[in-house]
């Protein structure tokens, strides 16, 4: 029996990468790219220790040599990350999660929403590296907070915007864009990353065409690799299950698009979740 | 599985084998309670429990190193209120669940146990031990043998139910503590919580990697002293004894036994082996009784011991 003991992994230490550059995306999105190679799946994320501030999780918005993180700044651990430099040492656990699956699809749909454009920018450019039909709906509450319009385009999918006020493209939500794009094509799969209610509509618009979709879920993570239990969602971990859930999984979680829990534990409404750092 | 060759009889409970999910470890939500059901582990422990809500401190929470983890969760959790709601119906968990209730003063305790105990789990442990967060265990002198019984006969008066005693590896006297709480009631002995605390440093950076700079020691590397001060428990008290610290394989189980534990209890194994580590573990215990003729646990239970 002795022979049989399990191999004790030893994944779950930062280790430490050198920052090569950092730049702003827009006025409150910046990409910090460190020194490779890394290599994950799309939708796979790491978990970002900056000593003596917080650790938290971040997909990759770029991977192999000159991969990279994107954020929008928005607290207190935004803040202090958007300090970071050139040669500054960043610690990175992981990768973790399960990644989108491609599979065998001709043609996709992926529907981005705020920031979540940073956790499927390079789903999008894997899809149409590999010659996949890519239809990307990029929205924003305006024009000014759309980034990644140049890396979509330059890689072949083609990019259909959406902005809250109509600086940009649609004028109007991602969900109704995606719900005129359906009445003339119908993707294999579609991919959407985005507020939660965004998602929500994006899932049922999916269920009402049949059409596959996979989704990015968020949720308060403490650990990264299922051992805490902080990201639970109706008995799923986000971190280890996750993040990327089927439109059949999501049907099983009552609390999608309803609540989700602090970092005590306690649930509350996504609207109050959500609302801006203080 | 053969169900009566590893069943055994905790404090009145029927655990199907003796493995128990460790308090704070993956099971930290009901739903996650009856996912962890379904496992195959012969119980489950919820979750330490507080008054109030609690954050916790700051990540990372948990970390690795070479043959083991440190943690410093900081008790996160939605306070009894919440938990009360949460809980009330367990009705999907196929084996019992132990609670896990803490306080800062015995009062505090006896409040929280109260509540906890209307709940429907089988019995209450209180973690006395744990050895990095302020205001609790060994960061405040519940482990001192007065104190511990003082808040062991506390929690006597506020429930019914078995009051499990959490112990630690860090308690030198431990054996003197464990006999101080049978004294005041304690219906049975948790041996034990994270020794420590610990630290790592990142060389990179010179920094502490957890965030609240140092954590409890757990995992294979505290499996040596969880098995001594079982040993030691065993020979100062009658009541039975979960054994609990780096149990990652069933060898380690039937290490356990064999210094007198009751039950044992499984945490960091969950990250080696998976969420299944508890049936994998309660498997090899049991093909290693049958291949040497073993018909109960009680058979090897405290044989190291030679006597008794
Ligand atoms: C992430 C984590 C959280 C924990 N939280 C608690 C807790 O809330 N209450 C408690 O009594 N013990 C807690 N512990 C300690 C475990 O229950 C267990 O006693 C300890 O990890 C030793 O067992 P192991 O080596 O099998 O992990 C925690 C351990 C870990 C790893
Ligand atoms: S973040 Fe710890 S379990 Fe998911």
């Amino acid at each position: 029996m002795a022979s049989n003991y399990p191999s004790l992994k030893n994944e779950a230490i930062p280790i430490s990468y050198e920052v090569t550059n950092v730049i702003s995306e827009s006025a409150t999105v910046k990409t910090i790219f460190f020194k490779g190679p890394f290599n994950a799946l799309p939708g796979q994320f790491v978990m970002l220790w900056l000593p003596g501030v917080d650790q938290k999780p971040f997909t990759l918005s770029a991977t192999g040599a000159n991969p990279a993180i994107s954020f929008r700044i928005h607290g207190e651990y935004t803040r202090a990350l958007a300090k970071v430099k050139t040669c500054d040492k960043i610690g990175i656990t992981g990768p973790f999660g399960n990644g989108f699956d491609l599979s065998s699809a001709k043609s996709v749909l992926i529907v981005a929403g705020g920031i979540g454009i940073a956790s499927v920018i390079t789903l999008i450019e894997q899809a149409a590296a590999k010659k996949i039909r890519t239809e990307v709906i990029l929205g924003a509450r305006t024009k000014n907070e759309l980034v990644f319009e140049k890396r979509i385009t330059a890689s072949g999918a083609s990019l259909h915007l959406c902005t809250d006020d109509g600086t940009a493209g649609h004028h109007g939500f991602t969900t109704e864009a995606a719900g005129i794009l359906l009445q003339k094509q119908k993707p294999d799969c579609i991919f959407a990353c985005g507020p939660e209610l965004m998602m929500k509509g994006i899932a049922d618009i999916a269920a009402a065409h049949k059409i596959p979709v996979q989704l990015s879920l968020e949720r308060y993570m403490k650990c990264g690799f299922g051992m805490c239990g902080a990201c639970e969602i109706n008995g799923f971990l986000v971190c280890k299950d996750g993040p990327v859930f089927t439109g059949e999984q999501v049907a099983t979680m009552p609390d999608f698009g309803k609540s989700a829990r602090l970092k005590s534990g306690k649930k509350i409404s996504l609207k109050e979740y959500f609302s801006p750092k203080k | 599985m053969s169900d009566n060759l590893l069943s055994v009889n905790l404090c009145g409970m029927h655990l199907s084998n003796p493995t128990i999910l460790a308090s704070g470890v993956f099971g930290i939500t009901r739903d996650l309670l009856s996912r962890a059901s379904r496992n195959g582990a012969g119980a489950l422990t919820m979750k330490t429990i507080t008054k109030e809500p609690r954050s916790g401190h700051r990540a990372p929470i948990i970390v690795s190193f070479e043959s083991g983890m440190m943690n410093a969760v900081g008790y996160a959790n939605p306070g009894i209120e919440e938990v009360c709601r949460e809980y009330a119906d367990l009705s999907d968990v196929k084996c019992p669940v132990i609670g896990s209730a803490l306080g800062e003063t015995p009062e505090e305790f006896a409040y929280v146990i109260s509540r906890m105990g209307k709940l429907p789990v089988s019995a209450i442990e209180l973690p006395l031990s744990c050895p990095h967060t302020p205001g609790f265990g060994l960061m405040s002198g519940h482990t001192d043998p007065k104190q511990a019984a003082k808040i062991t006969a506390a929690a006597k008066k506020a429930t019914k139910k078995p009051i499990i005693i959490k112990l630690s590896p860090s308690i030198p006297n431990v054996g003197e503590v464990a006999s101080a709480v049978e004294k005041a009631g304690a219906d049975a002995i948790n041996c034990g919580n994270s020794v420590g605390p610990g630290m790592i440093i990142d060389i990179e950076t010179g920094k502490s990697v957890l965030g609240f700079g140092m954590g409890g020691v757990h995992g294979p590397a505290i499996r040596p002293l969880a098995v001594r001060c079982v040993y030691d428990i065993y020979e100062a008290v009658k009541i039975p004894i979960i054994g609990c610290g780096g149990i990652t394989t069933g060898r380690d189980a039937i290490e356990m036994i064999m210094a007198g534990a009751t039950a044992v209890g499984v945490g960091t194994a969950t990250y080696y082996r998976g969420e299944r580590a508890l049936a994998l573990i309660a498997d090899e215990l049991q093909e290693w009784m049958k291949k040497r003729n073993y018909k109960s646990l009680e058979e090897m239970r405290g044989i190291a011991h030679g006597k008794k």
